[in-house]
């Protein structure tokens, strides 16, 4: 294999965080849960999910245009950091906050549920409603 | 300490006649090269579209202007650390590049299967339009 054209400035072992983090280039708030290659599939203006290119399994999200998002709500600055118990809050803030900036509907509502469960994968993650009437 | 690496590209203002540099941020590169290794890796995909586009397009956001995104179709990708697999047939590897020239994002996407299978699936609601396309 040949050796990477960035190989030398790199420091360090390589390695794998499933973490949000904000890259400043884009303007982003970026999740991965895996350390794999993807395929994007735009849900709207705001949320890119990820999903595997092997297996096509949802393993992260994008989105976009945080800064704007978050001044719109009265927010100056953008903090996402690795810390659990701040991640909880603030992604699922963000995620809230961009859902709120467009229309409503299932397309939207399933893919920003999806971007949601990779972020707070759960055990049961679907339940099953009984459609008959509430007894 | 330099802060970008420069990879020449077609330009997307005068395509026919310029080229410029777009950088690849270092501190973007060690990022993921120690948080989303698989990204590092894809790096060097990146570079190789930068250098060989089939399409770039213009207006690639919302609240920001400028902003580009050059298109290719590489044969393989990375997958895994340090593990490539041939490109899914039905999609195409893109490269974000923002107003100051900078990468900010790099992945693969399904392509537009119906008018131009080597522009992304909705590029004409999505970018503000086609800056150049190849002719080879």
């Amino acid at each position: 294999m040949a050796k990477h054209f960035l190989a030398d400035e790199m420091t360090g072992e390589r390695g794998f965080k499933a973490e949000p983090w904000y890259n400043k280039y884009g303007d982003c708030v970026v999740f991965k849960s895996e350390d794999v290659g993807v395929v994007a599939e735009r849900i709207d203006d705001i949320l890119t999910l990820y999903y595997s290119i092997e297996g096509r399994r949802p393993v992260g999200f994008q989105l976009k245009g945080v800064k704007h998002l978050m001044q719109r709500h009265g927010c100056n600055t953008v903090a996402v950091t690795g810390a659990a118990t701040e991640n909880e809050i603030k992604i699922s803030l963000l995620l809230m906050i961009a859902y709120d900036a467009g229309p409503r509907n299932i397309q939207r509502r399933l893919g920003y549920a999806n971007a949601h469960e990779v972020v707070y994968p759960s055990q049961k993650p679907a339940i099953s409603v009984d459609a008959a009437p509430v007894s | 300490m330099r802060d970008g690496y420069r990879v020449q590209a077609i330009s997307p203002v005068n395509p026919e006649t310029e080229h410029v540099d777009v950088v690849i941020p270092l501190d973007l590169a060690r990022r993921w090269y120690k948080a989303s290794s698989v990204d590092f890796d894809n790096l060097e995909i990146a570079k190789e579209v930068l250098e060989n586009p089939l399409r770039i397009f213009e207006g690639v956001r919302d609240y920001e202007e400028g902003g580009f995104c050059y298109v290719g179709k590489p044969k393989s990708v990375y997958v895994r650390p340090k593990c490539t697999a041939p490109l899914p047939h039905d999609c195409v590897f893109t490269v974000y590049v923002n107003r100051n020239m900078r990468l900010y994002e790099i992945r693969t996407e399904a392509a537009d299967k119906d008018e131009d299978p080597l522009s992304p699936k909705g590029w004409k609601e999505r970018y503000g339009g086609l800056r150049w396309r190849s002719t080879s």
